[in-house]
């Protein structure tokens, strides 16, 4: 009982300002909107936050690939094929620090034993990495045309992930595969969006016989593995399109099946809208299909919407990925994270140059990136999902 | 009270906290509850007040992280044949040991709101009800089932051996209240604790449900604790009321006390809140003014304080009420009736 | 119990039915015919051929018959004699192409489906009961990375590091002394000793999957009323567990059967592409890449025919588990 007094003693002491408090939080809750409430639950979400972090930093060089890049993608350096990774030092020979990084020239030198050239770093020979640098020239979002990169050394060269079999720079080329492979992922979002509203739309608004069909339809696409006939419609278009023509049709292809769960979702929530008290009173107000459809089903379950558009992000880029490794997705001189690590296919190349293989590290970022921030909406829209 | 000959259940001071990170809810705070054997105690309140916690606490089933933070819940033990007795205390029992299960189900049982979800819906409504039998009597299975058919058909559930054999989904809801009951009933428990049994079932099974617990309860001479937030079952069933508010009793007394002499200002305010058949048209249906606070913003001094109309300025805000006897077994918790405080 | 199953089963060969026009399509998709390609086959080989010949050609396959009807020959053929065409790659039946390769492949997609769900259901259990705990931790972020990871990339990974640690080339699903030996004890130990990392790897994914469905199915049927009710009754913890939450978490677990089965297969090909398994993986692949249509169409629908298989056997699983299923009741 007597710490029961010191509790009730302690609460009387500080109650009225915390009331006040209290109140002018509640009235903040009460009053705030559906998206605000989604965004203070989703800030709790530590992965998420994460996940956002990196995703922002993933549209940053999506935005600016040529920039943050040293170099043009395409540029080769005869001087370096195959080149491994170049260390970046802060301590010179003589053990001085040197607050501005540095990296060393390269030499090759012929292995006696094995007969290869193998690159050495040449101490004689230290380039400091600058920034805003001049480097290739390149026109920014096609229209600012300039020759400054983020960063870069003068005189030599800077290969921080190596390069691959025509010298050409690894980091560079990861970034503009970022571009191509992230947009991959929106494009492709974008089609089953609506592909997935549009059939699952029809489904649930419409009930009945057409729901039965579509039902066997998605029930068929989900039973069919999505990989082998994904590549079996890769490989039969035809060689001479252009490059961007193959582009587009691969993320249809994409969509083509990746929009069941979307139109599972909204099927559902249709279905128990229909008989929803605000619908049947939006119908005898003699509101148009289309408009209730619109204006009253669409807005109340956009929150699942969104959640399932995060996660199909994952599967796109995954599949693009897998398509292009293997070469029967994009290919040359498209740059995107498949058709890098299509150099690095088997065993050899990977013992030999496990650098080409690094921008694996780029995909795994983001497929658990968009995973996380997929899970940090969907408890924050959905308080009772577990 | 605490030497009653009668005395089945017998909480003293009972307290019960969930640790929670947005902080501790005391769910349950200075309850003392004494049920009798054959006794039909009604516990009032509205939802959150700490009545299916109490309950809970009874069985030690309050759910995670929520526990019993002091306070003793005695349960007076009596062989079949009344010759040995023995006090035992709950509270101190381990609640995923084997003494307390030895206890639960046995001694007292309990069922509740959803018949439905009462079920697994995987197993037949036979494999559930002979479980509880096989747990605690010393039968076989075949046995088991005899048992099982008999308590189906004593709760009125017509071909009984067919039914054992079917799953909860193919039972209708007051159907499934009743093998609830009968699974509660047949180890002849001495306490049942009913959560609000009726209040998902339609109005006349309601009656139905309630006139079958009604006769069972006499037939088996079995104590109920009664827990709903409708005073009007109350009315029809109980003889002793609880009015519980925010995790306290405020008041307790004989069901004809309660309902004709209320003494607490919310019991009062709860009778007025009951629709009547008869009344002068005109009248309006009184609602209680606000709402229970959060249970994070619990106020200081008498919980009831803010919704109170008598309050007592610089009294009911800032000290907590003590108990004071009003009448025969009648006891409430209320600063209009004694100074007395529960501060020490 | 028996209307459930005949309806499934008309689905399923519903389903075979259209699987079987899709890939048709897909077949008929690339520009140029059969006869076309086969010819300019011939021309590369050296090989004088006429524009007469091609016609030849043409109606001696068929391919001057209108599109159904050269459906219903295809369908036919494979559903009657089993005789899926000709691969242009190997000049042989696409049948004799695939041969014993073929079960491989569903040996390995089943012992993936096995080691998912043996390792899925337990640690989905155990990340339930002991929630928020270090186990249940590492769990959930090893499932995270574990969907994360496109399974070709593990198998390149694993790979590595087989060469550049262990010195060994875990490729394969033999050792080069047995490749070409026929079957012997001592060839099914070495065919074990290698099945076991294309399983792991085929699992992966799903195993994270499942672990997930199965942790937040359990915590959420662990709470429920008829837990609770069981429980009041004086079960034992773990007897309680198991019989009632555990059961139930099973379903939505065991009903995805067939798309984890579907998983597996759809990630068969690349990694035994990348591994050179000597199963039907790097034979898909490469018909893709060669435009052998009949190879790799056929590839496709047995793929397929496969997994639509499998959904069958796991609708038949759940009518098992489940009693509403099975008296057709909606869940």
């Amino acid at each position: 009982m007597a710490d029961l007094g010191g509790l009730s003693g302690t609460g009387t002491a500080s109650q009225p300002g915390l009331r006040g408090l209290q109140t002018e939080k509640e009235l903040k809750y009460y009053t705030a909107t559906q998206a605000q409430l989604i965004w203070w639950r989703f800030k709790k979400h530590r992965l998420a936050l994460l996940g956002t972090s990196i995703l922002a930093i993933f549209l940053i060089i999506v935005l600016f690939a040529n920039f943050i890049s040293p170099m043009d993608p395409f540029t080769r350096n005869s001087n370096y094929i195959f080149g491994p990774p170049q260390k970046l030092h802060f301590i010179d020979e003589e053990g001085t620090f040197h607050l501005r990084p540095f990296v060393y020239g390269v030499t090759n030198e012929l292995d006696p034993e094995t007969f290869q050239f193998n690159t050495v770093e040449d101490t004689s020979q230290a380039y400091p990495v600058q920034f805003f640098i001049k480097g290739d020239p390149y026109k920014l979002w096609g229209i600012i045309r300039t020759d400054i990169h983020l960063f870069g050394v003068e005189d030599g060269f800077l290969h921080l992930l190596g390069t691959d079999k025509l010298g050409r720079d690894l980091l560079s080329r990861a970034f503009f595969a970022t571009r191509t492979s992230l947009t991959i992922g929106v494009i492709g979002m974008l089609f089953t969006f609506f592909l997935g509203l549009i059939i699952g739309g029809i489904s649930g608004f419409f009930g009945g016989r057409v729901d039965d069909i579509t039902q066997r339809l998605i029930e068929f696409t989900r039973s069919i593995p999505d990989l082998p006939l994904l590549m079996a419609l890769a490989a039969s278009l035809p060689k001479e399109w252009s490059p961007l023509r193959v582009y587009f049709s691969i993320t249809f292809i994409l969509a083509l099946l990746g929009w069941t769960n979307l139109a599972r979702r909204v099927r559902s929530k249709l279905l128990s809208l229909r008989e929803a008290d605000f619908i049947i009173a939006a119908k005898i107000a003699g509101s148009s299909d289309a408009r209730i459809i619109m204006r009253h089903m669409l807005p109340s379950f956009m929150s699942y919407i969104i959640v399932d558009l995060s996660i199909s992000f994952p599967y796109m880029i995954i599949a693009e990925t897998s398509l292009s490794f293997i070469g029967l997705g994009l290919r040359p001189p498209v740059i995107s994270w498949g058709v890098l690590l299509n150099e690095s296919q088997n065993i050899k190349a990977i013992s030999q140059h496990p650098w080409l293989f690094s921008p694996v590290v780029f995909v795994i970022l983001a497929v658990l990136a968009f995973n996380f921030v997929g899970d940090g909406i969907r408890d924050a829209a959905d308080p009772y999902a577990t | 009270m605490a030497n009653d000959e009668r005395a089945l259940i017998e909480i003293n001071s009972l307290k019960v906290i969930f640790p929670l990170d947005e902080g501790t809810v005391r769910a349950v705070e200075d309850v003392d509850l004494v049920i009798k054997r054959g006794q039909v105690m009604g516990v009032v309140g509205e939802s959150g007040c700490g009545k299916t916690v109490t309950a809970q606490s009874i069985m030690r089933i309050v759910p995670d992280p929520g526990r019993i933070e002091h306070g003793e819940i005695l349960f007076h033990r009596r062989s079949p044949d009344g010759t040995k007795k023995e006090i035992i205390d709950i509270a101190k029992m381990d609640p995923r040991g084997s003494e307390i299960r030895s206890y639960r189900g046995k001694e007292v049982a309990m069922i509740f709101q959803e018949p439905l979800s009462s079920f697994s819906p995987l197993h037949t409504i036979g494999n559930q009800i002979m479980e509880a039998i096989l747990l605690h009597q010393d039968v076989n299975k075949k046995q088991a089932r005899e048992i099982a058919k008999e308590m189906l058909a004593r709760v009125r559930i017509p071909n009984p051996t067919r039914r054992l054999d079917q799953y909860p989904h193919e039972f209708s809801g007051g159907m499934r209240q009743r093998a609830m009951i009968a699974m509660a009933l047949t180890c002849k428990p001495a306490l049942l604790m009913a959560e609000e049994p009726t209040t998902a079932l339609d109005v006349t099974i309601q009656a139905q449900i309630l006139d079958l617990m009604k006769e069972l309860q006499e037939e088996f001479g079995m104590a109920i604790m009664f827990i709903t937030h409708n005073l009007g079952v109350i009315a029809q069933i109980a003889e002793a009321v609880a009015i519980m508010y925010l995790g306290k009793i405020v008041e307790i007394g004989p069901s004809r006390e309660i309902f004709h002499n209320p003494q607490h200002p919310y019991t009062f305010n709860l009778l007025k809140a009951i629709p009547r058949i008869g009344k002068t048209t005109g009248q309006h249906l009184v609602a209680i003014e606000g709402a229970v606070p959060g249970p994070f913003e619990r106020p200081s001094g008498c919980t009831f304080y803010p919704r109170c109309e008598r309050i007592i300025p610089n009294r009911c805000d800032m000290h907590n009420p003590g108990v004071t006897r009003v009448g025969e077994g009648h006891a409430v918790r209320c600063f209009l009736y004694s100074e007395d405080t529960d501060e020490d | 119990m028996r209307a459930f199953l005949l309806r499934r089963f008309l689905i399923m060969i519903g389903m075979l039915a259209l699987l079987s026009l899709i890939v048709f399509i897909i077949l008929e998709l690339p520009p140029g015919d059969f006869a076309e390609r086969h010819v300019y086959q011939l021309k590369s080989i050296g090989i004088f051929v006429t524009e007469e010949d091609l016609l030849n050609y043409r109606h001696q396959f068929g391919l001057d018959r209108p599109w159904p009807e050269r459906y219903l020959r295809w369908i036919t053929n494979i559903v009657t004699r089993g005789n899926f065409g000709l691969s242009l790659i190997y000049r042989k039946p696409v049948t004799d192409v695939i041969g014993e390769r073929l079960g491989f492949t569903a040996i390995l997609a089943i012992s993936a489906v096995i080691l998912l769900y043996g390792l899925a259901i337990p640690i989905g259990i155990y990340s339930a009961i002991h929630q928020y705990s270090i186990g249940d931790y590492t769990f959930t972020i090893l499932g995270y990375v574990g969907i994360a990871i496109p399974n070709f990339m593990l198998a390149l990974v694993l790979l590595y590091i087989s060469v550049t640690v262990f010195g060994t080339n875990v490729g394969g699903l033999f050792s080069p002394e047995y490749l070409d030996a026929p079957w012997s004890w001592a060839r099914l130990i070495d065919f074990l000793k290698h099945l076991w990392i294309p399983t792991i790897i085929l699992g992966t994914s799903g195993t994270a999957f499942q672990i997930r469905t199965m942790r937040a199915t359990l915590l959420d049927e662990k709470n429920k009323l008829y837990v609770t009710v069981a429980r009041a009754k004086g079960l034992p913890e773990g007897r309680l567990l198991m019989k009632y939450p555990v059961r139930v978490a099973l379903n939505p677990i065991v009903s995805t059967m067939g798309w984890e089965l579907t998983r597996v297969i759809s990630g068969a090909p690349i990694v035994a592409f990348v591994l050179a398994l000597p199963d039907t993986g790097p034979l898909f692949l490469r018909a893709l890449l060669d435009e052998d249509i009949y190879l790799g169409g056929s590839l496709l629908m047995i793929y397929s025919a496969l997994t639509i298989f499998g959904t069958f056997l796991s609708d038949i699983m759940l009518a098992l588990l489940d009693p509403r299923i099975r008296q057709g009741e909606k869940v």
